[in-house]
Protein backbone atom coordinates (compact mmCIF):
# COMPACT_ATOMS: atom_id res chain seq x y z
CA UNK A 1 0.00 0.00 0.00
CA UNK A 2 1.28 3.19 -1.00
CA UNK A 3 2.09 5.85 2.04
CA UNK A 4 -0.21 8.21 0.19
CA UNK A 5 -3.46 5.38 0.90
CA UNK A 6 -1.97 4.15 3.67
CA UNK A 7 -2.37 8.10 5.03
CA UNK A 8 -5.78 8.56 3.70
CA UNK A 9 -6.96 5.08 5.58
CA UNK A 10 -5.38 6.66 8.61
CA UNK A 11 -7.08 9.77 8.43
CA UNK A 12 -10.33 7.98 7.46
CA UNK A 13 -10.36 6.19 10.94
CA UNK A 14 -9.16 8.94 13.22
CA UNK A 15 -12.44 10.82 11.53
CA UNK A 16 -14.73 7.96 12.62
CA UNK A 17 -13.28 7.17 16.39
CA UNK A 18 -13.96 10.43 18.57
CA UNK A 19 -13.89 11.28 21.94
CA UNK A 20 -17.72 12.68 21.04
CA UNK A 21 -17.84 9.12 20.25
CA UNK A 22 -16.56 7.43 22.88
CA UNK A 23 -18.68 9.63 25.41
CA UNK A 24 -21.74 8.95 23.66
CA UNK A 25 -20.98 4.89 23.92
CA UNK A 26 -20.40 5.89 27.92
CA UNK A 27 -23.55 7.30 28.15
CA UNK A 28 -25.53 4.37 26.93
CA UNK A 29 -24.39 2.77 30.34
CA UNK A 30 -26.24 5.03 32.13
CA UNK A 31 -29.42 3.38 33.72
CA UNK A 32 -27.95 -0.22 33.04
CA UNK A 33 -26.51 -2.48 35.89
CA UNK A 34 -22.75 -3.07 36.87
CA UNK A 35 -23.52 -6.72 36.15
CA UNK A 36 -24.27 -5.98 32.73
CA UNK A 37 -21.23 -3.47 32.11
CA UNK A 38 -19.28 -6.66 33.88
CA UNK A 39 -20.58 -8.84 31.11
CA UNK A 40 -19.79 -6.59 28.12
CA UNK A 41 -16.84 -5.36 29.12
CA UNK A 42 -14.61 -7.43 31.37
CA UNK A 43 -13.77 -7.31 35.45
CA UNK A 44 -12.72 -3.69 36.26
CA UNK A 45 -8.77 -3.52 36.91
CA UNK A 46 -9.76 -1.23 40.24
CA UNK A 47 -13.24 -1.10 42.17
CA UNK A 48 -13.68 1.29 45.04
CA UNK A 49 -16.63 0.81 47.48
CA UNK A 50 -18.04 4.30 48.46
CA UNK A 51 -19.74 5.27 52.11
CA UNK A 52 -22.86 5.43 50.82
CA UNK A 53 -22.84 1.72 48.91
CA UNK A 54 -22.30 2.82 45.46
CA UNK A 55 -19.05 1.54 44.03
CA UNK A 56 -16.30 2.88 41.10
CA UNK A 57 -15.64 0.77 38.82
CA UNK A 58 -11.95 1.79 37.03
CA UNK A 59 -11.13 0.00 33.31
CA UNK A 60 -7.59 1.22 32.14
CA UNK A 61 -6.07 0.49 28.91
CA UNK A 62 -2.55 1.36 27.62
CA UNK A 63 -0.64 0.99 24.99
CA UNK A 64 1.91 2.87 22.53
CA UNK A 65 1.79 3.95 18.71
CA UNK A 66 5.40 3.39 17.13
CA UNK A 67 5.99 5.90 14.01
CA UNK A 68 8.24 4.47 12.02
CA UNK A 69 11.71 6.95 11.85
CA UNK A 70 11.56 9.25 8.66
CA UNK A 71 14.56 8.40 5.56
CA UNK A 72 16.61 10.93 4.10
CA UNK A 73 18.85 11.03 1.49
CA UNK A 74 21.59 13.02 1.94
CA UNK A 75 23.96 13.59 -0.90
CA UNK A 76 27.84 13.27 -0.59
CA UNK A 77 29.84 14.13 -3.55
CA UNK A 78 33.62 13.43 -3.47
CA UNK A 79 36.03 14.95 -5.92
CA UNK A 80 38.55 13.30 -7.38
CA UNK A 81 41.86 14.85 -10.03
CA UNK A 82 45.25 13.75 -10.08
CA UNK A 83 48.10 13.49 -13.01
CA UNK A 84 48.72 10.63 -15.37
CA UNK A 85 51.27 10.12 -17.51
CA UNK A 86 51.55 7.42 -20.22
CA UNK A 87 53.73 6.34 -23.45
CA UNK A 88 52.72 7.84 -26.48
CA UNK A 89 52.48 6.13 -30.10
CA UNK A 90 55.85 8.29 -31.12
CA UNK A 91 57.79 7.20 -28.09
CA UNK A 92 57.51 10.61 -26.08
CA UNK A 93 56.18 10.52 -22.78
CA UNK A 94 52.53 12.09 -22.55
CA UNK A 95 51.55 13.79 -18.89
CA UNK A 96 48.01 14.67 -18.45
CA UNK A 97 45.91 15.69 -15.34
CA UNK A 98 42.06 14.91 -14.51
CA UNK A 99 39.28 16.80 -12.47
CA UNK A 100 36.33 15.04 -11.81
CA UNK A 101 33.44 14.76 -8.94
CA UNK A 102 31.37 11.93 -7.90
CA UNK A 103 27.85 12.31 -5.83
CA UNK A 104 26.37 9.19 -4.16
CA UNK A 105 23.15 9.65 -2.11
CA UNK A 106 23.33 7.91 1.36
CA UNK A 107 20.00 7.29 3.35
CA UNK A 108 19.71 8.80 6.96
CA UNK A 109 17.12 7.23 9.23
CA UNK A 110 15.88 9.30 12.51
CA UNK A 111 14.66 7.16 15.61
CA UNK A 112 11.26 6.03 15.90
CA UNK A 113 9.10 7.99 17.76
CA UNK A 114 7.25 6.38 20.34
CA UNK A 115 3.56 7.63 21.47
CA UNK A 116 1.86 5.96 24.81
CA UNK A 117 -1.31 5.63 24.75
CA UNK A 118 -3.63 5.35 27.52
CA UNK A 119 -7.74 5.57 28.27
CA UNK A 120 -8.72 5.40 32.24
CA UNK A 121 -12.89 5.10 32.27
CA UNK A 122 -14.67 4.98 35.62
CA UNK A 123 -18.09 4.36 35.93
CA UNK A 124 -20.17 5.51 38.86
CA UNK A 125 -22.79 3.29 40.87
CA UNK A 126 -25.12 3.70 43.25
CA UNK A 127 -26.28 1.50 45.85
CA UNK A 128 -28.18 -0.92 43.57
CA UNK A 129 -25.70 -1.53 40.94
CA UNK A 130 -27.01 1.44 38.52
CA UNK A 131 -24.49 2.87 36.95
CA UNK A 132 -25.13 6.91 37.01
CA UNK A 133 -22.39 8.77 35.91
CA UNK A 134 -19.26 7.76 33.89
CA UNK A 135 -15.85 9.59 33.36
CA UNK A 136 -12.71 8.79 31.23
CA UNK A 137 -9.31 10.79 31.09
CA UNK A 138 -6.43 10.14 28.84
CA UNK A 139 -5.49 10.40 25.41
CA UNK A 140 -6.69 7.64 23.69
CA UNK A 141 -10.21 7.69 24.94
CA UNK A 142 -11.97 7.68 21.50
CA UNK A 143 -14.76 5.21 19.89
CA UNK A 144 -17.15 4.93 17.34
CA UNK A 145 -20.41 7.13 18.18
CA UNK A 146 -22.91 4.28 18.53
CA UNK A 147 -26.04 4.47 16.59
CA UNK A 148 -28.67 6.37 17.47
CA UNK A 149 -31.23 6.01 15.40
CA UNK A 150 -32.84 3.09 17.67
CA UNK A 151 -34.43 3.87 20.21
CA UNK A 152 -37.04 6.48 20.18
CA UNK A 153 -36.33 9.21 22.67
CA UNK A 154 -39.11 9.14 25.26
CA UNK A 155 -40.97 11.55 24.28
CA UNK A 156 -44.71 11.56 26.51
CA UNK A 157 -47.09 11.24 24.31
CA UNK A 158 -49.77 13.72 24.34
CA UNK A 159 -53.04 12.12 25.06
CA UNK A 160 -56.25 13.61 23.04
CA UNK A 161 -59.27 14.76 25.92
CA UNK A 162 -61.20 11.72 26.51
CA UNK A 163 -63.35 10.77 29.42
CA UNK A 164 -62.06 9.06 31.67
CA UNK A 165 -64.17 5.57 33.13
CA UNK A 166 -63.49 2.86 35.40
CA UNK A 167 -63.86 -0.50 34.02
CA UNK A 168 -67.30 -1.23 34.83
CA UNK A 169 -68.51 1.76 33.07
CA UNK A 170 -66.90 0.59 30.01
CA UNK A 171 -68.36 -3.02 30.11
CA UNK A 172 -71.56 -1.37 31.04
CA UNK A 173 -71.67 0.83 28.00
CA UNK A 174 -71.38 4.11 30.65
CA UNK A 175 -68.60 5.95 29.19
CA UNK A 176 -69.67 7.65 25.92
CA UNK B 1 -53.53 -15.18 35.00
CA UNK B 2 -53.68 -13.84 31.78
CA UNK B 3 -56.15 -15.81 29.73
CA UNK B 4 -56.86 -13.55 26.86
CA UNK B 5 -53.33 -14.38 24.81
CA UNK B 6 -54.82 -15.83 21.87
CA UNK B 7 -57.20 -13.38 21.21
CA UNK B 8 -54.57 -10.66 21.88
CA UNK B 9 -52.87 -12.09 19.61
CA UNK B 10 -54.34 -12.58 16.85
CA UNK B 11 -55.39 -9.00 17.18
CA UNK B 12 -52.30 -7.05 17.81
CA UNK B 13 -49.77 -8.88 16.15
CA UNK B 14 -50.17 -7.36 12.33
CA UNK B 15 -50.10 -4.20 13.66
CA UNK B 16 -48.73 -3.64 16.98
CA UNK B 17 -45.29 -5.88 16.67
CA UNK B 18 -44.87 -3.52 13.26
CA UNK B 19 -45.71 -0.70 14.54
CA UNK B 20 -43.49 -0.61 18.08
CA UNK B 21 -40.52 -2.44 17.21
CA UNK B 22 -38.01 -1.62 19.56
CA UNK B 23 -36.19 0.54 16.60
CA UNK B 24 -38.71 3.03 16.14
CA UNK B 25 -37.15 5.33 13.66
CA UNK B 26 -39.78 8.08 13.11
CA UNK B 27 -41.31 8.53 17.28
CA UNK B 28 -42.79 11.20 16.28
CA UNK B 29 -45.36 9.90 13.38
CA UNK B 30 -45.71 6.15 14.43
CA UNK B 31 -46.23 6.84 18.18
CA UNK B 32 -49.04 9.07 17.67
CA UNK B 33 -51.13 6.13 16.54
CA UNK B 34 -49.15 3.36 18.49
CA UNK B 35 -50.68 3.28 21.44
CA UNK B 36 -54.16 3.14 20.05
CA UNK B 37 -53.54 0.65 17.92
CA UNK B 38 -52.04 -1.54 20.84
CA UNK B 39 -54.58 -0.70 23.19
CA UNK B 40 -57.83 -0.62 21.24
CA UNK B 41 -58.08 -4.61 21.03
CA UNK B 42 -57.43 -4.94 24.92
CA UNK B 43 -60.37 -2.51 25.29
CA UNK B 44 -62.56 -4.90 23.01
CA UNK B 45 -61.47 -8.39 24.67
CA UNK B 46 -61.84 -7.41 28.30
CA UNK B 47 -65.14 -5.61 28.20
CA UNK B 48 -66.67 -8.63 28.29
CA UNK B 49 -68.54 -9.88 30.86
CA UNK B 50 -66.45 -12.93 32.05
CA UNK B 51 -63.62 -10.43 32.65
CA UNK B 52 -65.82 -8.40 35.45
CA UNK B 53 -66.67 -11.19 37.36
CA UNK B 54 -65.03 -11.76 40.83
CA UNK B 55 -63.81 -15.54 40.68
CA UNK B 56 -60.45 -17.29 41.72
CA UNK B 57 -57.45 -16.16 39.89
CA UNK B 58 -54.51 -17.98 40.82
CA UNK B 59 -50.67 -16.30 40.73
CA UNK B 60 -48.82 -18.59 38.02
CA UNK B 61 -48.55 -16.95 34.23
CA UNK B 62 -49.55 -19.42 31.65
CA UNK B 63 -47.96 -20.74 28.61
CA UNK B 64 -49.60 -20.43 25.58
CA UNK B 65 -51.46 -23.64 26.05
CA UNK B 66 -53.08 -21.82 29.19
CA UNK B 67 -52.29 -24.96 31.04
CA UNK B 68 -48.73 -24.84 31.41
CA UNK B 69 -47.01 -22.61 33.81
CA UNK B 70 -44.67 -19.92 32.04
CA UNK B 71 -43.45 -18.36 35.41
CA UNK B 72 -44.58 -19.26 39.07
CA UNK B 73 -44.07 -16.17 41.85
CA UNK B 74 -44.82 -18.31 44.55
CA UNK B 75 -43.60 -21.42 46.06
CA UNK B 76 -47.07 -23.71 45.33
CA UNK B 77 -46.30 -23.87 41.46
CA UNK B 78 -42.64 -23.78 39.08
CA UNK B 79 -42.61 -23.44 35.42
CA UNK B 80 -42.86 -26.20 33.63
CA UNK B 81 -45.92 -27.51 35.94
CA UNK B 82 -49.13 -28.60 33.80
CA UNK B 83 -52.37 -28.57 35.47
CA UNK B 84 -54.56 -31.54 35.16
CA UNK B 85 -57.26 -31.39 37.86
CA UNK B 86 -58.17 -28.12 39.37
CA UNK B 87 -60.91 -28.48 42.35
CA UNK B 88 -62.43 -32.12 41.03
CA UNK B 89 -62.44 -30.64 37.42
CA UNK B 90 -60.29 -32.33 34.86
CA UNK B 91 -58.68 -29.86 32.63
CA UNK B 92 -59.72 -30.26 29.13
CA UNK B 93 -56.81 -29.97 27.29
CA UNK B 94 -59.31 -29.38 23.81
CA UNK B 95 -60.66 -26.08 25.34
CA UNK B 96 -59.54 -22.42 24.68
CA UNK B 97 -59.00 -21.55 27.98
CA UNK B 98 -59.24 -24.84 29.90
CA UNK B 99 -58.13 -23.50 33.70
CA UNK B 100 -59.84 -20.65 33.05
CA UNK B 101 -63.00 -22.58 32.84
CA UNK B 102 -62.22 -24.08 36.02
CA UNK B 103 -61.71 -21.68 37.76
CA UNK B 104 -64.41 -19.15 36.83
CA UNK B 105 -66.51 -21.71 39.38
CA UNK B 106 -64.81 -20.96 42.39
CA UNK B 107 -64.66 -18.22 44.60
CA UNK B 108 -62.07 -15.55 44.96
CA UNK B 109 -61.48 -16.38 48.52
CA UNK B 110 -61.16 -20.29 48.47
CA UNK B 111 -58.49 -22.54 48.72
CA UNK B 112 -58.43 -25.16 45.74
CA UNK B 113 -57.02 -28.13 45.54
CA UNK B 114 -54.65 -28.58 42.02
CA UNK B 115 -53.04 -31.54 40.73
CA UNK B 116 -50.19 -30.92 38.57
CA UNK B 117 -47.77 -32.59 36.67
CA UNK B 118 -44.48 -31.98 37.34
CA UNK B 119 -41.09 -33.49 35.78
CA UNK B 120 -43.53 -36.67 34.85
CA UNK B 121 -44.87 -36.99 38.01
CA UNK B 122 -48.44 -36.09 39.18
CA UNK B 123 -48.98 -34.37 42.28
CA UNK B 124 -51.66 -32.36 44.36
CA UNK B 125 -50.83 -28.84 45.64
CA UNK B 126 -53.13 -26.39 47.32
CA UNK B 127 -53.36 -22.99 45.83
CA UNK B 128 -55.03 -19.72 47.69
CA UNK B 129 -57.26 -17.99 45.25
CA UNK B 130 -57.34 -14.24 44.73
CA UNK B 131 -60.13 -12.05 42.93
CA UNK B 132 -59.51 -11.97 39.40
CA UNK B 133 -61.67 -8.76 38.79
CA UNK B 134 -59.62 -6.05 40.00
CA UNK B 135 -56.25 -7.25 37.91
CA UNK B 136 -58.62 -7.77 34.99
CA UNK B 137 -60.26 -4.06 35.58
CA UNK B 138 -57.17 -2.58 35.75
CA UNK B 139 -55.65 -4.38 32.37
CA UNK B 140 -59.30 -2.92 30.54
CA UNK B 141 -58.55 0.74 32.12
CA UNK B 142 -54.90 0.63 30.74
CA UNK B 143 -56.51 -0.11 27.35
CA UNK B 144 -58.34 2.21 27.40
CA UNK B 145 -56.12 4.73 28.15
CA UNK B 146 -53.43 3.50 25.34
CA UNK B 147 -56.69 3.78 22.67
CA UNK B 148 -56.80 7.10 23.97
CA UNK B 149 -52.97 7.68 23.33
CA UNK B 150 -52.61 8.66 27.63
CA UNK B 151 -49.49 6.58 27.97
CA UNK B 152 -49.26 8.28 31.54
CA UNK B 153 -52.87 6.79 32.21
CA UNK B 154 -52.02 3.40 30.76
CA UNK B 155 -49.00 3.25 32.84
CA UNK B 156 -49.91 3.87 35.99
CA UNK B 157 -52.64 1.51 35.36
CA UNK B 158 -50.48 -1.22 34.30
CA UNK B 159 -48.05 -0.55 37.40
CA UNK B 160 -50.99 -0.98 39.84
CA UNK B 161 -52.14 -4.40 37.88
CA UNK B 162 -48.52 -6.10 37.94
CA UNK B 163 -48.93 -5.56 41.63
CA UNK B 164 -51.72 -7.69 41.57
CA UNK B 165 -50.52 -10.38 39.31
CA UNK B 166 -47.57 -11.02 37.16
CA UNK B 167 -47.75 -9.79 33.62
CA UNK B 168 -47.84 -12.43 30.63
CA UNK B 169 -46.05 -11.31 27.32
CA UNK B 170 -48.99 -9.05 26.03
CA UNK B 171 -49.49 -6.88 28.58
CA UNK B 172 -45.61 -6.81 29.49
CA UNK B 173 -45.65 -5.55 26.04
CA UNK B 174 -48.46 -3.17 26.05
CA UNK B 175 -46.40 -1.45 29.85
CA UNK B 176 -43.18 -1.28 27.89
CA UNK B 177 -44.69 0.98 25.43
CA UNK B 178 -47.00 2.83 27.99
CA UNK B 179 -43.84 2.82 29.92
CA UNK B 180 -41.52 4.37 27.25
CA UNK B 181 -43.95 7.24 25.81
CA UNK B 182 -45.00 7.96 29.30
CA UNK B 183 -41.13 8.87 29.82
CA UNK B 184 -40.92 5.89 32.19
CA UNK B 185 -38.45 3.94 30.51
CA UNK B 186 -35.75 6.14 30.05
CA UNK B 187 -32.31 6.24 28.32
CA UNK B 188 -31.04 2.97 26.08
CA UNK B 189 -29.64 0.72 28.05
CA UNK B 190 -33.05 0.66 30.36
CA UNK B 191 -35.25 0.46 27.41
CA UNK B 192 -33.39 -2.37 25.32
CA UNK B 193 -33.48 -4.52 29.06
CA UNK B 194 -37.29 -3.59 29.50
CA UNK B 195 -37.77 -4.37 25.63
CA UNK B 196 -36.11 -7.95 26.29
CA UNK B 197 -37.54 -9.06 28.89
CA UNK B 198 -40.62 -8.80 27.34
CA UNK B 199 -39.47 -10.87 24.46
CA UNK B 200 -38.13 -13.19 27.38
CA UNK B 201 -41.48 -13.71 28.53
CA UNK B 202 -42.60 -14.64 25.05
CA UNK B 203 -39.64 -17.60 24.79
CA UNK B 204 -41.28 -18.69 28.19
CA UNK B 205 -44.94 -18.85 27.27
CA UNK B 206 -44.23 -20.48 23.92
CA UNK B 207 -41.93 -23.37 25.42
CA UNK B 208 -44.55 -25.86 25.71
CA UNK B 209 -44.61 -26.83 22.36
CA UNK B 210 -42.01 -26.60 19.21
CA UNK B 211 -45.02 -25.33 17.12
CA UNK B 212 -45.75 -22.25 19.05
CA UNK B 213 -42.31 -21.38 19.62
CA UNK B 214 -42.01 -21.64 15.59
CA UNK B 215 -44.52 -19.88 15.34
CA UNK B 216 -42.67 -17.06 17.65
CA UNK B 217 -39.69 -17.35 15.77
CA UNK B 218 -39.86 -14.72 13.36
CA UNK B 219 -40.72 -11.95 16.15
CA UNK B 220 -38.23 -13.14 18.32
CA UNK B 221 -35.16 -12.88 15.56
CA UNK B 222 -37.27 -9.37 15.16
CA UNK B 223 -36.37 -8.80 18.25
CA UNK B 224 -32.71 -9.80 18.65
CA UNK B 225 -32.40 -7.68 15.65
CA UNK B 226 -33.72 -4.34 16.95
CA UNK B 227 -31.67 -5.43 19.99
CA UNK B 228 -28.53 -5.79 18.43
CA UNK B 229 -29.11 -2.56 15.94
CA UNK B 230 -29.70 -0.81 19.14
CA UNK B 231 -26.36 -1.30 20.53
CA UNK B 232 -27.67 -4.26 23.16
CA UNK B 233 -25.78 -7.50 21.54
CA UNK B 234 -24.95 -8.98 24.85
CA UNK B 235 -28.82 -8.76 25.02
CA UNK B 236 -29.46 -9.61 21.47
CA UNK B 237 -27.35 -12.63 21.67
CA UNK B 238 -28.96 -14.07 24.85
CA UNK B 239 -32.62 -14.03 23.80
CA UNK B 240 -31.28 -15.65 20.96
CA UNK B 241 -29.34 -18.20 23.07
CA UNK B 242 -32.65 -18.33 25.13
CA UNK B 243 -35.00 -19.56 22.21
CA UNK B 244 -32.72 -21.86 20.52
CA UNK B 245 -32.00 -23.47 23.69
CA UNK B 246 -35.52 -24.11 24.28
CA UNK B 247 -36.30 -24.84 21.19
CA UNK B 248 -33.48 -27.88 21.16
CA UNK B 249 -34.90 -28.62 25.14
CA UNK B 250 -38.54 -29.20 23.45
CA UNK B 251 -37.24 -31.13 20.00
CA UNK B 252 -35.29 -33.16 22.01
CA UNK B 253 -38.05 -33.79 24.71
CA UNK B 254 -40.62 -34.49 22.15
CA UNK B 255 -37.99 -37.10 20.01
CA UNK B 256 -37.89 -38.89 23.25
CA UNK B 257 -41.71 -38.45 24.24
CA UNK B 258 -42.64 -39.47 20.67
CA UNK B 259 -45.09 -36.63 20.60
CA UNK B 260 -45.84 -32.88 20.71
CA UNK B 261 -45.90 -32.03 23.93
Amino acid sequence: MSRIAASILLAMLAGCATTAGYEALLQTWVGDSTDHLVSSWGVPQQEYRQNGGGTVLQYSRSGQIVLPGMTTYQAQTSYTNGSVSAVGSNGNMVNGTYDGTTTTYVPHTSDPTVIATRCVTRFTADARGRITNWAWEGNSCRAVAPKKTVVAAATPAQPTAYKQCTADQLRHGDCS
Amino acid sequence: MVHFNRYIAALTFSTAMCMSAFAATSPTTQDSTLLPKIGQPYVIELKKPEYGVSRCMLTPVFESDSMTVALSTDHVFAAGDVFVVVGSEVVDSTAKFPVRDALMKRASDESIQVKIRRAGKEMTVTAKCSDAKPFYDLLLEAGFAASNNDAIGCSDKMRAAAGLHALNFFPMHLAFQCGRLAGRIVGLADQAKAYYEVYEQLIRESQWSTDALNRNRATILTAVEALRKGNAAYLADDLKQQFDQALSAKMQTTASLGDGR
